[in-house]
């Protein structure tokens, strides 16, 4: 929501300023402040845990230390041992080596085999040294600035079919400043050689062509093998979902119109028909003859399991009818469908029952069109005019789909329902053992996902 | 989260205003709120702070709501004043939110107002987040829709 939209509610609230602000806060304040009573347990965890941390350290310390060669050479001493440590860590980047081979020297097609060199990322701490021992009456407790410089090469040797990779690292020099003057300095340099792993990958490139050239295309045979685990394609069939999986399916007897089956479509307030020369609403609506933000369907990126949470009923069901009509003037589609499987619902969406539900966009006459929305003037008013509402795709009779639904919204008629996104995200169709949804294909599950996650 | 009372002082007494609709009340009703607060048990070790001061503040209005019913109801409402401020500045706006419940009202208060996050409402409300932000979407249609879908101004 917008800081000005903001504002307008604050303004429309209309709440008075409170007059005795500022002498309570005060008061209040003294009262925090004479209240303000120390809590024993926190304080008290709180010095354990660092009890507890400081002994972990020191015993891992010392656990580390035996393990150390410098201990060893120092046991004895009571000297002061500095110890620097450096972990070396050197990334070597994949060594890709391209050798074209061929099988056959007539053969047109050349297609290099690729050997790949891998040398894993290597990482290895090493204790170095840089010592500094000074005289047990000597203590330093100077501050001190610590110099590093190191430069690394490395090289990769190749040769015959196996390759040595050289790491070779230039003197490093470390070097400590005491306020005292130079106390220590200490220069290593180090030269390690280590084999390189190699994988090879070959591939056997087509067979000798010889004579005349002819182009020979082979179509691998494709085999389509469906797993036990994915869900049936379910026909058009009245076969209903039972209850006690995933279906919620609450009934009151109260109602009279409560039964599976029952028809609770609603009657469109006008029906337009798509009988005519078709423009296309959408292109002439953008940029500043775009419609204001509320009324432009919601960009919703959230998933099927989101979508799946903010929605009152998930079901399949047939489209029996599309009718094409208008909500305050805007296009809208009426699908009335008939419901096979119920998944999830609060209501009374029972097997068989059908319904309506509304979707913006559609078909409208031109004059009724350009009551609301721009239209240039050249296209005749007994034009039709499509406007996609958001969705992706049209809608026929026949057509079966899982709709995530919500109660209606106020907006359209009072029974109806609609899309939980207003738009065709909503709508699944079944590709493959997987139901897609059918404004965006990369939002998918297949039917046991669904059931599994809404009786999770 | 500690209690800054200077910043959450105004909320909490926009939250019991909309409830009592009175301003003396709603004052009262905001100082015994904090009051309480000092002296809950969890006041020392609450994590849940918002959530803590708006379920007395709630607690507290509920109260004197039930007392008020056997007296005389809302002597004041909206002054002569108010009323001709409202009719020049936002009417239409005002008219609904009225037409909203009374919890749909608090709702829309709590989050754009107060600005308080959705995972308290949903705890003060006892609904999930996805209830609370679908909840709350419904409300906005359903202003958009009185006000003839035009943008709140």
């Amino acid at each position: 929501m917008k800081k000005s939209e903001i504002d307008a509610l604050k303004k429309a609230f209309n709440i008075p300023e409170p007059e005795n602000k500022e002498i309570f806060i005060s008061s209040y304040k003294e009262k925090l402040k004479i209240n303000k009573r120390p809590v024993a347990v926190p304080v008290i965890m709180r010095y354990v845990s660092t009890a507890v941390a400081a002994a972990l350290i020191v015993g891992l310390w010392g656990s580390l230390s035996r393990t150390s060669e410098y201990r060893e050479k120092f046991q004895e001493s009571s000297s002061v041992i500095e110890m620097q440590t450096e972990a070396v860590t050197e990334d070597i980047t994949d060594i890709v080596t391209t050798s074209p081979t061929e099988n056959n020297a007539e053969t047109e097609k050349t297609e290099p085999t690729t050997a790949v060199s891998t040398d894993a990322q290597v990482n290895k701490p090493s204790p170095q040294a840089t010592t500094a021992v000074s005289g047990g009456q000597n203590i330093q407790s100077s501050t001190e600035a610590v110099t590093n410089t190191s430069a690394v090469t490395q090289t990769v040797l190749q040769s015959a079919g196996t390759q040595t990779y050289t790491h070779t690292a230039v003197p490093q020099t470390t070097t400590k400043v005491q306020s005292g003057g130079t106390v220590s300095s200490a220069t290593t340099a180090r030269e390690e050689t280590r084999p390189v792993r190699t994988t090879t990958a070959e591939e056997n490139l087509a067979p000798p062509v010889t004579g005349e050239i002819t182009e020979q295309v082979t179509q691998p045979a494709v085999t389509t093998t469906i797993a036990d685990n994915e869900p049936v394609v379910v026909e058009t069939t009245a076969s209903c979902y039972e209850p006690g999986g995933a279906v919620v399916a609450t009934t009151s007897p109260d109602d009279p119109e409560d039964t599976g089956g029952y028809d609770r479509t609603v009657t469109p307030s006008v029906v337009y028909d798509k009988n005519g020369e078709i423009y296309d609403g959408d292109s002439f609506n953008m940029g500043d003859h775009a419609p204001p933000s509320d009324f432009a369907p919601p960009v919703y990126k959230a998933r099927w399991k989101q979508m799946a949470d903010n929605s009152d009923h998930i079901v399949y069901g047939m489209i029996d009818e599309v009718i094409y009509t208008a909500v305050y003037g805007m296009p809208y589609t009426q699908l009335d469908i008939t419901i096979f499987e119920a998944y999830i619902t609060d209501s009374k969406l029972d097997c068989l029952t059908r319904i309506s539900v509304y979707m913006p966009g559609g078909y409208m006459p031109a004059s009724e069109y350009r009551k609301n929305y721009y239209l240039p003037s050249y296209i005749p008013d007994d034009a039709i005019v499509e406007v996609s509402g958001g969705n992706a795709m049209s809608y026929n009779a026949g057509e079966e789909y899982i709709f995530f639904l919500e109660n209606a919204d106020g907006i359209v008629p009072e029974r109806a329902y609609v899309l939980t996104d207003k738009t065709d995200l909503s709508i699944f169709m079944f590709r493959n053992g997987k139901y897609y949804s059918a404004g965006d294909a990369a939002m998918k599950f297949n039917e046991s996902e669904l059931k599994e996650y809404l009786t999770a | 989260m500690s209690l800054n009372i200077d910043e959450q002082y105004d909320k909490i007494y926009r939250y019991c205003y909309l409830r009592v609709r009175h301003r003396e009340t709603a004052e009262d009703l905001t100082q015994e709120t904090f009051l309480r607060y000092l002296e809950h048990p969890q006041y020392s070790n609450v994590d849940k702070t918002l959530q803590l001061l708006y379920t007395i503040a709630g607690n507290l209005c509920a109260d004197r709501f039930r007392m008020r019913q056997t007296a005389e109801l809302s002597e004041e409402t909206v002054s002569e004043e108010n009323i001709e401020e409202t009719v020049i500045s936002g009417f239409s706006l005002q008219q609904a939110l009225d037409s909203l419940s009374q919890e749909d009202r608090e709702i829309i208060l709590l989050r754009y107002i107060n600005e308080v996050p959705i995972n308290v409402i949903a705890g003060l409300y006892n609904i999930s987040r996805f209830a609370v932000n679908r909840r709350i979407k419904k409300i906005l249609d359903t202003l958009h829709n009185i006000l003839g879908k035009e943008e709140l101004k």
